[in-house]
């Protein structure tokens, strides 16, 4: 039922009926005003619709014509008028019919000008008859609500659609419809990433220890030559094929060092784009983890194997997990510029490259770092006592006198050498001699704390004067290490004047 | 009183126009807001499973050519490690292999000795096995007397000092201590003239460590 049907419903007459519903409706809204009049309301109201006043006349003088309804009629309309009247004495009533009553009143308000209109104040609707009516639905009001939940469904959905997508919350979800979320897919690409770059520094690394076992052997065979080269024991020819050598010897060096400068002085870090990893420092640290992480595995595979492969290999990733983070061995490799380093540089960095690194060969060298080469040490006794005596262990020690040993104790643990020998002279000037020997050994870098406390002489002027030696001194390791590696083998002299010693006559 | 109730409702109405319009407004710059935000951070986690998916491939092309160039290596690097391996049998062995090291001053007597130039060794002992402090190796301690000429002498030295090497193939050895003394000439003259003549003899007993590793 709509609005407007519930309103006609409500109305005390009938619009759009026929003259006999009209008609008795009027009889009933006649009843209405009369009970109304009655009852004493002082002003009645009756709402009179355009429908009821375009009423056809014809119906209306209808029902006016048929017997017995004239008198309601006439009584309805004799009512209103009575009301509309609101009491004027001067209207007359309605008489025969409701056209003649109508023109009458108006005549007679014509007459009357204090009475211009027949409807002095707008009728009102009775208000109960609004009681159970409501007003229309706002269409507004169902737009807004069916928004609100639209917008409610949405943003649900919009929620719902970011959440899955950009956290892990609904990961069951996204995984039971094969959508993955794009957390997940930069998750897995970066899983990816990680686990691709793990292999190539992987393979980089293996590929890194072999050029440095290849330039430590290649080192070993270099450092063997050098010894040689730098020997001052060793003859000339010794020396000059062991200088070829090392020049041949220098391109190998070269080339596997700056291979294993490429493969291991590289980041191992690669840009990378995850929410756990803030820097780039933390992304270092992060595949260092990760390629120690793939080592270990390997090293726990390959732990109980009895294979002579599973058992190199073993070695090989122990050895090579030892190189991450070798930061003086990544210092070494990207500091150094090899073409200027000299023969005696590079077989420091040998040494050095030998002691950063875990082989065997690293182990020999390390022993080879604190060996003594005890002939360097006699040589270099020798070439101190020449400075003394000229003529030293040249085979004049019978005629002329001078300097002779008679023994050495070296001890490489204590760094302490004795020597013992004798001085002779035909002067009596031995002490003397003694003193410069001293003065002489104390001032080579070699020795240090030279003494002898004990000064005895014998002879005479005949034969000459003859007073033993017994020489404590000791090595200056540290200093003979470094005066070893920085030495020039070609600016020691082959001979040195002689400071002092008696003239000799041959 | 129905006009009230009429009046009323008809006020309802326009409240609930107010209040779901004011709520769609509300909502509707929320879920913009939110989803604006939320776009953004969602098209930089495209934008970056797109660049790790370029990295990806790069990557995989990468690891392909640093795998096939180790295993390029990797025969070059195993012949290395077993010529490797074959020598420091020799330099550096497994155990302390003292008969080999015999065998070798043997050798060294051997090919070093003539009657002008004598090299003998008259006395070789070898004593407890110790480790080293880091106990990175091992070593056999071996104390030698030796009878030599002084090139033999130096000859000897040089043999201790370059041991060790790969090219040389000579056990690792150090030496410890010497205790040397010179032996008379021929004119019977006590002493000596050091580097004057190969026939002057030099006695002298040496402490060797020879080397081996710690396994």
């Amino acid at each position: 039922m709509s609005f407007l049907e519930k309103i006609k419903e409500k109305l005390p007459f009938t619009v759009g009926q026929d003259t006999t519903t009209s008609a008795e409706v009027g009889v009933l809204s006649a009843h209405q005003i009369a009970y109304d009049a009655k009852s004493g309301a002082k002003e009645s109201s009756i709402k009179i619709e355009k429908s009821v006043e375009s009423k056809p006349e014809s119906s209306v003088e209808k029902s006016a014509d048929k017997p017995g309804d004239s008198t309601g009629v006439k009584g309805f309309f004799g009512n209103i008028l009575s009301k509309l009247s609101f009491k004027n004495e001067k209207i007359e009533p309605v008489k025969d019919s409701l056209t003649s009553a109508v023109i009458e009143s108006a005549i007679g308000t014509q007459e009357n000008p204090k009475e211009e209109s027949i409807l002095e104040a707008p009728p009102e609707v009775d208000e109960s008859l609004l009681e159970e009516m409501e007003p229309p639905k706002s269409i507004l009001l169902f737009i807004l609500k069916g928004s609100f939940i639209f917008l409610l469904a949405a943003g649900l959905g919009v929620f719902l659609f970011f959440t899955s997508q950009l956290s892990n919350y609904f990961d069951f979800a996204t995984t039971a419809i094969g959508v993955p979320s794009v957390l997940n897919e930069l998750t897995d690409t970066n899983k990816d990433i990680k686990d691709l770059q793990t292999e190539i520094n992987f393979n980089r690394y293996l590929q890194g220890k072999f050029y440095l076992d290849q330039f430590s052997i290649d080192g070993d065979k270099y450092s063997r030559n050098f010894y040689i080269y730098s020997n001052k024991t060793m003859s000339e020819e010794e020396k000059s094929n062991a200088k070829e050598q090392m020049d041949l010897l220098r391109e190998n060096l070269k080339k596997s060092f700056s291979a294993a400068s490429a493969k291991l002085g590289k980041n191992l870090g690669r840009t990378l784009i995850d929410l756990e990893v803030a820097d780039q420092a933390d992304v270092e640290v992060l595949f260092t983890k990760l390629l120690k992480d793939k080592l270990d595995t390997k090293l726990k595979e390959l732990k109980d194997g009895t294979t002579e492969e599973e058992t190199r290999d073993y070695k090989l990733y122990r050895q090579v997990r030892k190189l991450i983070e070798n930061s003086n061995l990544m210092g070494l490799l990207k500091s150094t510029d090899f073409d200027k380093l000299s023969d005696n540089e590079l077989q420091t960095l040998i040494t050095q490259v030998n002691d950063f690194t875990e082989n065997e060969l690293s182990a020999i060298q390390k022993i080879k770092d604190v060996r003594i080469n005890w002939s360097d040490i006699i040589n270099q006794i020798k070439l101190e006592t020449s400075y003394v005596d000229q003529y030293f262990s040249e085979g004049y020690f019978k005629e002329i006198g001078g300097i002779q040993y008679t023994s050495y104790d070296f001890d490489s643990a204590s760094g302490k050498i004795i020597i013992t020998g004798i001085t002779k002279r035909l002067d009596t000037t031995n002490f003397t001699m003694i003193s410069n020997l001293i003065d002489q050994l104390n001032e080579s870098p070699y020795f240090k704390n030279v003494e002898m406390k004990s000064f005895t002489k014998t002879g005479s002027a005949k034969d000459g004067y003859t007073a033993t030696l017994r020489l404590n001194l000791e090595l200056q390791e540290d200093t003979l290490s470094d005066a070893d590696k920085s030495i020039d083998v070609n600016s020691v002299p082959e001979f040195l004047t002689p400071q002092k010693g008696p003239e000799v006559n041959k | 009183m129905g006009k009230v109730d009429y009046q009323l409702i008809l006020q309802k109405q326009k409240t609930g126009i107010r209040a779901y319009g004011l709520l769609c407004l509300v909502f509707l710059i929320i879920i913009g807001a939110y989803g604006y935000f939320k776009w953004l951070d969602y098209n930089i986690f495209e934008q970056a499973v797109a660049t790790n998916e370029a990295d990806v491939v790069t990557l995989k092309k990468d690891s392909l050519n640093e795998k096939n160039e180790y295993l390029s290596n990797k025969t070059q690097a195993d012949e290395l490690e077993n010529e490797l391996n074959d020598n420091l049998k020799d330099v550096f062995p497994a155990n302390d292999n003292y008969t080999e090291l015999t065998r070798a001053f043997d050798a060294f007597e051997e090919q070093t000795h003539t009657a002008k130039s004598p090299f003998v060794i008259s006395n070789i002992e070898y004593q407890e096995i110790q480790t080293s402090e880091d106990g990175n190796y091992k070593y056999l301690p071996v104390r030698m007397t030796i009878a030599s000429s002084q090139e033999n002498f130096n000859k000897f030295l040089q043999y201790v000092e370059q041991s060790g090497s790969l090219l040389g193939k000579t056990r690792l050895m150090d030496i410890q201590s010497i205790h040397l003394s010179f032996g008379e000439d021929e004119s019977g003259e006590s002493g000596v003239k050091v580097t004057n003549s190969n026939s002057e003899l030099i006695n002298f007993s040496v402490k060797i460590h020879a080397y081996f590793q710690n396994i």
